[in-house]
């Protein structure tokens, strides 16, 4: 296999390699395409239907605390809740809940969902580095990212390193005054809450699916959303939008602040304890 | 990486929708993308759900995929990385049951022994078992599934230039397994073949 002769430990594997007896390959397309043409629910977890009771036990509690937790929010008015969550919010991180537009008044309710490599720099980790000012923080899950990518608004660098399963978002606010993340669509209702200063905001419909539930990382606030699109563009230094920059995002995301004055926001097709586990084990 | 225009096609025709089109893909490399599967988790009803888990998140993520880029690595980054993460969460589950006093954690099941020839290859394994899984993954990736190493280092999100030395990091910790605690496979494989009864 190799040009240069073989160890001995090499002429083993190669050896066990050929005798190996794989089982047989089953057939995967139709279980595939079965679940692609069912809209894709992946499954909880690889290997679940074999799994343990204590992991459907802990599995139903946490949806239940979630489920919980979405009825408060849901419960009060949604705008004493935003309220109530801008008084607690994380350090450069805004959460809005707009009135739900109006068929045929807004004319684009959902901004496409843009592929990621249409808008952003596809890069390496060292080349990241350099485009973005501070070492990338990769969770410890194992895993490694599928595409290294940074945007750059308006003088804001943005590092986003896709791992497939989820996507992670990284910006250092060396700059606070730079720019805002605003996850908004253009209304034609005034908001209630006017931009402020923090480089992320999400907007939530008040009657869309999507919910808003508190959390921690690492012990620190964190804010999860779930069960629904929201929306982002990003603002540029001078508080206007960046063209194009509008987009859906049709995952669960998590938010939240990191140390070092690092803003993290991983979306993700999971649980918000899928989530967090990728969350804390970030440096 | 060699282009395949066939594949390209069949990944354009996916990504604008055209699941009968993905299903020819699933077809194409559904026995290399389970083989990496089993090769980790060991277990074949395992194996298959990695797999199918795998395609499924590689249609989901096929929007963020270039077409110019070979589908193989990509794929295998994901199977192999979904399969980690099922031995990762059995070592855990095992850990909470060997807590609880009802099983004895472990790292790795047993292979299977169908798919084993003979003792000398069960000790092998045994030896590769006691590599970290990084170790594990790129000695499979080469020897076992013989992927150049242009497509390894893709597969495993690495620089290419990198793969030759990390090769040669892992086979010199199995070759330390070996010295240390199963030195007659040394002595078979210097004899001129390992035992295979």
């Amino acid at each position: 296999m190799n040009e240069e002769p073989m160890n001995f430990e090499e002429q083993l594997l190669t050896r066990a390699a050929a005798a190996f007896a794989y089982p047989a390959t089953p057939q995967l397309a139709t279980g595939v395409l079965a679940r692609i043409g069912a809209g894709v629910a992946p499954k909880p977890a690889v290997g679940a239907h074999r799994g343990l009771v204590t992991r459907g036990l802990a599995a139903a509690a946490i949806a239940a605390l979630v489920t919980f937790a979405a009825v408060l929010v849901t419960w009060r008015d949604a705008r004493e809740a935003v309220a109530d969550f801008l008084g607690l919010a994380v350090e450069g991180e805004q959460i809005r809940i707009l009135p739900t537009p109006v068929p045929g008044v807004t004319p684009t309710a959902f901004p496409p969902d843009h592929p990621l490599d249409s808008y952003a720099t596809p890069t390496t980790l060292l080349g990241a580095r350099d485009r973005v000012g501070f070492d990338p923080q990769l969770p410890l899950t194992g895993e490694v990212p599928i595409g290294v990518y940074t945007i750059d608004y308006q003088g804001t660098p943005v590092l986003v390193l896709d791992y497939g399963r989820f996507v992670l978002w990284e910006v250092r606010d060396l700059v606070v005054d730079k720019g805002v993340f605003d996850k908004t669509v253009p209304q034609p209702t005034p908001t209630p809450y006017p931009p402020g200063p923090g480089l992320f905001e999400k907007g939530l419909f008040d009657k869309g699916t999507a919910r808003l539930a508190e959390s921690t990382v690492q012990g620190r606030p964190a804010y999860w959303i779930s069960g629904g699109p929201h929306f982002v563009r990003f603002l540029g230094r001078d508080g206007t939008p960046v063209a194009g920059s509008e987009r859906t995002v049709s995952r669960n995301t998590l938010v939240w602040r990191g140390p070092g004055g690092t803003n993290y926001r991983l979306e993700i097709d999971g649980t918000l304890d899928q989530a967090l586990e990728i969350a804390n084990s970030l440096p | 990486m060699e282009h395949d225009p066939a594949e390209q096609r069949l990944v354009l025709l996916a990504q604008r929708g055209d699941q009968q089109a993905f299903g020819q893909l699933v077809t194409r490399y559904q026995q290399v993308a389970f083989r990496a599967a089993y090769l980790v988790v060991r277990e074949s009803a395992t194996a298959e759900d990695v797999a199918q888990e795998g395609f499924v998140r590689a249609y989901q993520g096929l929007s963020r995929f270039r077409p110019s880029e070979p589908f193989r690595p990509w794929l295998l980054r994901i199977v192999t990385n979904l399969a980690l993460n099922e031995v990762r969460a059995r070592t855990r589950r095992g850990g909470l049951l060997e807590r609880l006093g009802w099983a004895t954690a472990r790292s790795e099941p047993p292979a299977d022994r169908a798919a084993l020839a003979g003792e000398g290859q069960q000790e092998l394994w045994n030896a590769v078992n006691e590599l970290g899984v990084e170790d594990r993954v790129v000695l499979y990736l080469r020897y076992f599934l013989e992927l150049p190493e242009r497509e390894i280092a893709f597969a495993i999100g690495k620089a290419p230039g990198t793969v030759k030395s990390r090769l040669s990091r892992a086979s010199g910790r199995l070759r330390g397994v070996i010295e240390a605690r199963y030195p007659s496979l040394r002595a078979e494989a210097v004899g001129g073949g390992v035992r295979d009864e």
